[in-house]
């Protein structure tokens, strides 16, 4: 249905999908179990500016879903939504297999940080923690080893607000980890961390979807996403534009394979070579680009060989997120 | 709602909650200190009551609107202080039930101003005690058995009234959203709205929330120290209609808090 859905708007999302879903899916837990997030045209409209307009997506179990889009596409009203934070205006969504419209019957197994970490800056870090795992009745939450976790164990016992952002960041993540969720929803989780912080968030991301969690992680820093998702969701003015594995993701599979030869001449053979094939190719730098196939590398190999052009250098340059996301992006708007 | 309810302690051990009690002892020591030391200074009437049975009762009793101003402004302050700190979306992701976080909250809220209150009006009278002898006024008056059961009685009156001031406070935290609009509201709304309306038409004015609640704070008597619940609605009357708006106030900020969407 949601596959049917998708191709009907982005005729370029092929049937690769589907086997896409499948291979990044632990097996038995596609069929078995439901989505961990499933939205039908759901949308919010604040006056007459539709946030988020008809969006139509799917989770599965089991990945980190990179959530990305340019300011003010609605990804945090998105994220609020499938929190219950805010009612939709129309359309429906499942978190867990439970509608949004009772949250109360996910959120026990569904973690949060959403919009920057929010804490009371008179109480201490712990106390901030244990007064939310008392209130979400997590007793058994580990507080100590979250604070050791997220590298606030020396801090524990100081103000909030005495904090950096980026230890109030780390404090959100062990927040949101009180419950042990199956479903993690994080907005922005790199704001404000250093380097180390970030490359610490990204290996606890990793190591949580290993063990079995669902991460929906809403980003603006694509390299990040890029090196951690698994699945994507790009939202342009509100509508989903891609959603699926991000492996799919238009432009990704665009592979370009560069070469440089031992003279300009056997440069020009060797480009000759590639248009006969029917690859564009761009001359730059006295290399040549062209847009093939990684399959191609090899024939192209033989082909010079063969043609007398000896090459010295031989690479593929896969599109980045990047690359792929502003291509997206140009061609919804 | 037990959840919200004891999770809510910690909070209150804040320092800014806390300075709130401290606030309402202090001013209550010195209010109390001061109208017994003046005592000589009073009108002959005032000098006669304070050696009566309602002598500590009317002594107290310009303090329990001290008090009464008090609950309303912290409630508010607190309460709305969670949109702009964003913490509600924090403690809604804990417990989405929205009615049963606001009310474990307000409840608990609601027990300490109520122990607070107790505290203040304890050392109040302490302070009463202590200096009465000195100005020459018998205590043993005070505590004989009508002056216990208005003692006791006052008290009684007290914690309604806190609890009256602590769901208005929270309806106005819940539609404001803000600590400061929120405090701005609630007083101008007391002092503005309730002033205008009782100077235009009092007869309506009378039965306005503040005005309401004066007189059950009052016990349905003005004393000669605390003119403020004078008012032509009896004490049953003032009890049923705080009843009703009580019960109006908590339907609608639990309807506001369960309907509106958290965008902070």
């Amino acid at each position: 249905m949601w596959l049917h859905f998708v191709a009907q708007r982005h005729p370029w999302q092929n049937a690769a999908v589907a086997q896409d879903v499948a291979s990044i899916t632990p097996p038995g837990t596609e069929s078995s179990r439901p989505a961990a997030i499933e939205t039908h045209d759901l949308t919010k409209r604040f006056g007459e500016r539709r946030a988020v307009d008809a969006l139509s997506i799917r989770v599965p179990r089991g990945v980190i879903a990179g959530l990305v889009g340019p300011n003010g596409a609605g990804k945090t009203t998105t994220l609020r939504m499938l929190l219950g934070l805010i009612r939709p205006t129309d359309g429906s969504a499942l978190v867990l297999g439970q509608s949004i419209r009772h949250p109360r019957a996910f959120m026990h197994s569904v973690g949060a940080l959403i919009e920057g970490p929010a804490f009371y800056p008179t109480l201490s870090g712990r106390t901030n923690l244990s007064t939310l795992a008392t209130l979400g009745r997590h007793r058994d939450a580990d507080i100590s080893g979250l604070l050791q976790t997220v590298g606030l164990a020396d801090r524990a016992r100081h103000m909030v607000g005495s904090y950096s952002l980026g230890m109030k960041q780390r404090l959100g993540i062990a927040a949101a980890l009180l419950s042990n969720p199956e479903l993690l929803i994080l907005d922005e989780p790199a704001n404000g961390l250093d380097p180390p912080g970030i490359i610490e968030m990204r290996e606890l991301m990793r190591r949580l979807r290993d063990g079995g969690t669902t991460l929906l992680v809403s980003s603006h820093l694509l390299a990040e996403v890029d090196q951690i998702a698994d699945w994507l969701i790009v939202l342009v003015a509100g509508k989903a534009v891609y959603s699926g594995p991000a492996a799919s993701l238009p432009g990704r599979q665009s592979v370009a394979i560069v070469v440089a030869t031992e003279t300009p001449e056997q440069l020009e053979t060797v480009a000759r070579i590639a248009r006969d094939h029917g690859y564009a190719v761009v001359m730059e730098n006295g290399r040549a680009q062209i847009a093939a196939p990684p399959a191609f590398a090899g024939e192209l190999n033989r082909l010079a060989m063969r043609a007398g052009a000896t090459l010295v250098e031989l690479h593929q340059v896969q599109t980045t997120l990047e690359e792929s996301f502003l291509q997206i992006i140009g061609e919804a708007t | 709602m037990l959840a919200a309810f004891l999770s809510e302690w910690p909070k209150i051990r804040r320092r800014s909650i806390l300075l709130a009690l401290l606030v309402m002892v202090g001013l209550t020591a010195i209010a109390v200190g001061v109208t017994l030391a003046r005592i000589q200074r009073r009108s002959l009437e005032q000098q006669i009551l304070i050696k009566t049975d309602l002598g500590l009762v009317g002594t107290l009793q310009p303090s329990a609107s001290l008090v009464a101003v008090i609950v309303l402004i912290t409630i508010a302050a607190v309460l709305g202080a969670d949109w702009t700190q964003g913490t509600w979306r924090n403690l809604l992701v804990q417990e989405p039930g929205r009615v049963r976080l606001l009310s474990g909250r307000v409840l608990a809220l609601l027990v300490y101003m109520i122990i607070s209150t107790a505290l203040t009006i304890g050392v109040g009278t302490l302070v009463a005690m202590l200096i009465a002898p000195h100005e020459g006024i018998s205590t043993a008056v005070w505590w004989d058995s009508t002056g216990t059961r208005d003692y006791f009685e006052f008290l009684g009156n007290l914690v309604l009234a806190v609890i009256g001031w602590t769901i208005f406070g929270t309806l106005v935290a819940v539609l404001v959203r803000n600590p400061a609009g929120a405090v701005g509201a609630a007083i101008a709304w007391l002092l503005v709205i309730e002033g205008l309306v009782n100077q235009v038409e009092p007869t309506v004015g009378q039965y306005l929330p503040g005005r309401i609640l004066s007189v059950v704070l009052t016990g349905g008597q003005a004393t000669l120290f605390n003119a403020a619940g004078s008012s032509s609605v009896s004490y049953t009357t003032a009890l049923i209609i705080a009843g009703l708006y009580a019960v109006v106030m908590s339907v609608v900020a639990g309807a506001s808090f369960w309907y509106r969407d958290i965008t902070a």
